[in-house]
């Protein structure tokens, strides 16, 4: 299968995923002295995110997308398209943050950390697909 | 807006942000306390970062389409390969960012640190990825 067409049997990949996420972050609650209330309500919208995107992943085209299936050629654009924006949103975040932070004389690390993987991974992937493609 | 203008356009904001980096690196440094000695060293060495991006820019743009889209300007004719390299490395790009924000909140979280970076800048990306994609949807 060519990169970059529909994938099919990978329906389960994103609500696998939100499960053990949110398992992990209830256990870390938990870890904390936390109670199961608390723990599990700080998870509950991933919860119903995921749940959501079990039972209706069959029934509409959008939600399979979100699932990690889109149907076709036009709904793998529409993803891509979608999250090559919010890259792009993210990294003027991150600069703008790092700037921001500095300038109030609060810690600026984790914006740069953010750039500075957004920058490399960027640059890489343009080696990757340019050598690929 | 003309090729020359934008050929300069990348240097200057370049420049512009080494400049900014170096004198908040400063700034932070002071700020803290007493100044330290690496201070001007940390100042030097993110001013040097953006400059040697840049100079690598410089001399390979018009040689490398990959540089020119780095740049981002437009290749002479618009290429769909090129247009395709460049919406997936962003895609992929955004998709390891959002597992090191996970990571990254997760090891916060335990080691008892501030998460709210982390936490805020992963919702940006969730928001303004449905944004987009309701966006995309419907103009399609």
């Amino acid at each position: 299968m060519a990169d970059g067409s529909p994938k099919k049997g990978r329906s389960l990949v994103v609500p696998l995923a939100g499960l053990v996420i949110g398992a992990v972050l209830i256990g870390i609650e938990l870890s904390q002295g936390a109670s199961l209330d608390r723990a599990a309500g700080g998870v509950a919208i991933l919860f119903v995110y995921v749940a959501a995107l079990w039972f209706l992943q069959s029934r509409s085209e959008t939600v399979s997308t979100l699932a990690g299936r889109p149907v076709d050629e036009l709904w793998q654009s529409i993803h891509e398209r979608a999250i090559s924006a919010a890259a792009t949103i993210a990294a003027i975040v991150a600069l703008v943050g790092f700037g921001a932070m500095a300038l109030m004389g609060r810690d600026n690390w984790q914006f740069g950390l953010m750039a500075a993987v957004l920058g490399a991974g960027y640059i890489a992937g343009i080696v990757w697909y340019r050598w690929r493609l | 807006m003309t090729s020359r203008w934008l050929r300069w356009l990348l240097p200057g904001v370049g420049l512009l942000v080494g400049f900014l980096v170096a004198f908040l690196v400063t700034g932070r440094n002071v700020s803290a306390g007493p100044s330290r000695p690496a201070s001007v060293l940390e100042a030097i060495l993110g001013m040097a970062l953006v400059v040697a991006f840049l100079l690598a820019m410089w001399f390979l743009d018009g040689r490398s389409e990959a540089a020119m889209r780095l740049t981002g300007r437009e290749p002479d004719e618009r290429d769909e390969r090129l247009e395709s390299i460049n919406r997936r490395a962003l895609a992929r790009t955004a998709q390891v960012m959002a597992l090191i924000l996970l990571g990254a909140l997760i090891v916060a979280n335990l080691a008892g640190g501030d998460t709210r970076p982390f936490a805020a800048f992963g919702a940006v990306l969730a928001m303004v990825y449905m944004g987009c994609f309701g966006w995309y949807r419907w103009r399609s």
